[in-house]
């Protein structure tokens, strides 16, 4: 093992450095132009994808060069386990690219802490751990397409759509990251063996490579199909996104400005002063608060998923908020980029009790002060005194997931659980901060489902529009929309009800459920694995009707039927053709599809065919 | 040594697709000799030992080296089997003494002297890199460090291919001078029959996958006959030529090469008309390409 480890890191020891260089140019380069530490989750997925490429370039090259019949034979016919052989350059692929990867990023890194005023926290003692992983696991990717049969040889690839996909943050994250890439060793270890192209032959070798087959087929079909109906839809005009919307639709709904949406909504109440709101209201009356933020920062994330950078042109300092201080640091903005101090929550400078978002103040009040919110408190920068006074606060157990809005006389705030309204006089008297809610408007529905939040001010009061149109068209959730009337006391009274037309048929909406409900499982809970719970609820997910049952029912018998057949021609064991038939049962077509993949067909199956002897 | 056969199939069939490589073959090979293996192109012999060594599963039969079942040698197993292919594959960044070194260490057997004796024949310097050898280097420094591992079998697949007269001379006799004195078996395959003669003990000749012939070379060479006959006109049928494996017609003369055809196919001859007779002796280049020619493939115009 040892041999090969150091025949392999002397092979790639310079590529590996020159990439090193380059990457360290790069970062370089980029760290004059933006703090990398503080990147959005959008950057910092971008970056992955170059490094999962990277090193599935490396993967695809290395065992490109190891798989011809002759080189693959001189490389394993020796007194020494595959497993052993697999392991010195498997190891030393990971050395280089910890050297091409990993280096770089801690070199940047101990710059940043070492060189600079910028913060670097904990957190992000992570991003070289987690950019060698997903290096890694792009190289091991890269290693089983070459080392697997063509026909299965692209499985791995779900693991590079999971590292995307994945719902868990900071060091949960990685350890997500770490569990994706020992199932990619596994799979890369039972596939380095002298017969590569060989069906897998023993229960653990099979379900390691099975299963990401299986979902690689599962995500593969469902896109497929997803895309070609939607194409052919837009083709013959029936694309309820492109034009073939129905009226009380979702997707009317969506489209349609505060002011319809709001009157569409009014138009199912019962009350005698319904039709008098809707005459009266303008494209200016009726305004979009939009949907809650679906997400809130956490402590120890390691990408920012909303800015957390802000600058305070005044004093010439770019505020950036720390997690392990749980305060703002500053740097000079455009002189010295020297230390600034740090700016916390009041006199004391305490530290904040939630990674604060810093945004822009709403229009309408304290409009030259930056805002933040962090947990349930909206907090005030003032300047004067350098700190953040609490400002607008939420009952406990609430977060706020919106910036504040200005209405009149009130100042709404979104919360994960309501709307909260606040009298904008008293908001003004720094005296009496941090302000209470004057009301609280429970959203009617799944926060997390919410579309669009529309306010509008008439005589009797306020009225809230929730539309439950979020989280995506297609997406088998309740869809309707509720207006609610809110008086000067701070009352609520239910003022209109309707269920939203699904544009989509119900086979189009649980597609992804009916081809494979174990599949549909295993997908989401891969990707929800140490998920952090979430901020604004679970999805009032409707429940598959029977039909789309019956449907899923019907495929999954006939995989296991259609399973039962192909066993018979394949050349496995009979323990493991009755674990294949369970399997497809259970799973159905996706399982089938790799049953095909896995194992060619076996010579009683051709038999039948004629023979043609071989002459090259 | 034991009597247990280095390689033995019994009804090996391997098949890719609807083309059957190798058919029903069953081949059993004796421990102490040069076995030569020869065939025309896709003739199975790579994937004989493809099989032989683990790197394919049959379709079906079984097949097994040095009396282990080829479908599961252990590395211990492998440690026992030398294999040099014709490509002479070896790491082209790594030099020749960090190659050595790398293989003396996974050979528990290693004899440093087999080594030295081989690669004495060639101008290697240990320092150079692998990849700035010439071929024959390549396939010298292969032999030595196949050599070297004491194996109980060595497998050669076509090592001599592309190497000049030199080197082809120095390859040969590395291997014999170290086979004489190792003692171990050697499975070697070749299209060069002067090879073949110069260092096989046992002829085995195999067409389309299936074994057609197995004997010591010169007792092949004694059964295959080249008959020139003076033929007034056409001379007889092709088919109806007992043993023929090829007929042509050189200045006016009919030679009939034909196989297992004693002094009896002269009254053949004389009965279809001929006129003056001749036996030739047959080399074992002509008699091979005359075997093998019967049934090779060729465009259907020709």
């Amino acid at each position: 093992m040892r041999d090969f480890f150091r025949a392999e890191l002397l092979r790639f020891r310079l590529p590996a450095l020159l990439v090193a260089l380059v990457h360290l140019l790069i970062l370089g380069f980029l760290s004059r132009l933006t703090d990398l530490a503080q990147e959005s989750l959008i950057s910092y997925r971008l970056i992955g994808i170059a490094y999962a490429a990277l090193g599935a370039l490396l993967g695809l090259y290395q065992m490109g060069t190891y798989r011809r019949p002759s080189t693959w034979l001189a490389l394993l016919h020796r007194p020494l386990s595959p497993r052993r052989i697999a392991g010195g350059l498997f190891l030393a692929g990971g050395v280089l690219l910890f050297v091409a990867v990993a280096l770089p990023v801690l070199c940047l890194l101990g710059w940043q802490a070492t060189m600079t005023a910028r913060v670097v926290d904990t957190r992000h003692v992570w991003l070289p751990l987690a950019a060698w992983l997903i290096t890694t696991s792009g190289y091991l990717v890269g290693a089983y397409g070459m080392l697997a049969s063509r026909r299965h040889a692209a499985g791995a690839t779900v693991f590079l759509l999971l590292l995307l996909t994945a719902h868990a943050v900071g060091a949960a994250a990685v350890a997500v990251q770490l569990l994706g890439l020992a199932w990619l060793v596994g799979m890369v270890a039972v596939s380095f063996r002298p017969d590569r192209l060989d069906g897998p032959r023993n229960p653990v070798a099979t379900g390691l490579l099975a299963l990401p087959l299986q979902m690689a087929v599962y995500v593969t079909a469902w896109l497929g199909v997803s895309m070609a109906v939607q194409l052919a839809w837009v083709v013959v005009g029936a694309s309820p996104t492109n034009g073939a919307a129905v009226e009380g639709g979702v997707v009317k709904t969506q489209q349609a400005t505060p002011r319809v949406r709001m009157s569409a909504g009014l138009q199912a109440s019962s009350l005698p002063q319904a039709k008098a709101w809707r005459d009266g209201f303008t494209e200016d009356s009726v305004v979009a608060m939009g949907a809650p933020f679906a997400e809130a920062p956490i402590r120890g994330q390691l990408a920012n998923i909303a800015p957390t950078v802000w600058g305070d042109t005044h004093t010439d300092t770019r505020w950036t908020f720390s997690h392990d201080r749980m305060r703002m640091v500053g740097r000079g903005l455009a002189d010295d980029h020297g230390a600034r101090g740090e700016l916390g929550v009041g006199r004391n400078q305490s530290a904040f009790p939630a990674v604060a978002m810093p945004l822009a103040p709403p229009a309408g009040i304290a409009s030259k002060y930056t805002i933040f919110i962090a947990g349930d408190t909206v907090y005030r920068h003032v300047a004067d005194e350098n700190a953040a006074e609490p400002w607008l606060r939420l009952p406990k157990g609430e977060t706020v997931q919106g910036a504040p809005y200005v209405e009149g006389s009130r100042v709404l705030v979104p919360g994960s659980r309501a709307l909260y309204i606040f009298n904008r006089a008293d908001a003004l008297v720094q005296a009496s901060w941090p302000q209470t809610p004057v009301a609280r408007i429970p959203v009617p529905g799944a926060v997390a489902d919410l579309g669009h939040v529309d306010v509008a001010t008439v005589d009797d009061g306020l009225l809230v529009s929730f539309a439950f149109t979020g989280g995506g068209l297609f997406h088998p959730v309740s869809r309707h929309q509720d207006v609610v009337l809110v008086d000067k006391y701070g009352a609520t009274t239910d003022v209109a009800s309707r269920t939203l037309i699904q544009d989509f048929p119900t086979w189009y909406r649980y597609m992804d459920w009916w081809m494979s409900p174990t599949m549909d499982w295993l997908d989401r809970s891969a990707k929800q694995l140490f998920e952090p719970t979430p901020t604004l609820g679970l999805s009032d997910a409707v429940p598959p009707p029977m039909p789309m049952v019956i449907l899923a029912l019907f495929l999954c018998a006939l995989a296991a039927v259609v399973a039962g057949w192909r066993v018979q021609h394949l050349d496995i064991d009979p323990r493991a053709r009755m674990a294949w038939i369970i399997a497809c049962a259970i799973i159905g077509l996706p399982a089938l599809a790799s049953l095909w993949l896995l194992y060619p067909a076996a010579e009683r199956e051709k038999a039948t065919t004629p023979l043609r002897v071989a002459t090259a | 040594m034991t009597d247990t056969p280095v390689i033995d199939t019994r009804q090996l069939v391997v098949r890719y697709d609807d083309k059957l490589a190798i058919d029903h073959l069953d081949l059993c090979l004796e421990p102490g000799s040069v076995h030569a293996i020869v065939g025309a192109n896709g003739a199975g012999k790579s994937t004989l030992f493809r099989v032989l060594l683990g790197f394919q599963k049959p379709t079906s039969g079984s097949a097994s080296i040095l009396g282990c079942d080829s479908q599961s040698l252990s590395p211990a197993d492998r440690g026992r089997i030398g294999f040099v292919n014709e490509e002479h594959t070896l790491p082209p960044w790594m030099s020749v003494d960090a190659v050595l070194q790398m293989q003396r260490r996974h050979y528990a057997r290693w004899n440093p002297a087999a080594y030295e004796e081989v690669v004495g024949h060639y101008n290697i310097v240990p320092k150079q890199k692998v990849g700035q050898l010439s071929r024959g280097e390549r396939a010298g420094l292969n032999l030595a460090l196949a050599l070297a591992q004491s194996p109980e079998l060595l497998i050669l697949d076509e090592p001599t291919l592309g190497l000049d007269v030199v080197a082809k001379r120095a390859f040969l006799e590395s291997m014999l001078y170290s086979r004489e004195q190792e003692g171990c078996t050697v499975v070697y395959c070749s299209h060069q029959m002067d090879e073949v003669e110069r260092v096989a003990d046992n002829l085995v000749i195999m067409e389309r996958g299936a074994l057609r012939h197995v004997s010591p070379p010169e007792e092949f060479c004694r059964r295959v006959a080249c008959w020139i006959a003076e033929m007034p006109f056409r001379g007889p049928d092709p088919a109806l030529v007992p043993g023929l494996l090829r007929v042509q017609r050189i200045d006016g003369l009919h030679h009939y090469l034909v196989f297992d055809q004693g002094e009896g196919f002269a009254t053949f001859l004389r009965e279809h008309g001929a006129r003056a007779i001749e036996r030739m002796p047959v080399g074992l280049d002509n008699a091979v390409n005359g075997f093998l020619s019967r049934h090779h493939a060729m465009p259907k115009a020709a």
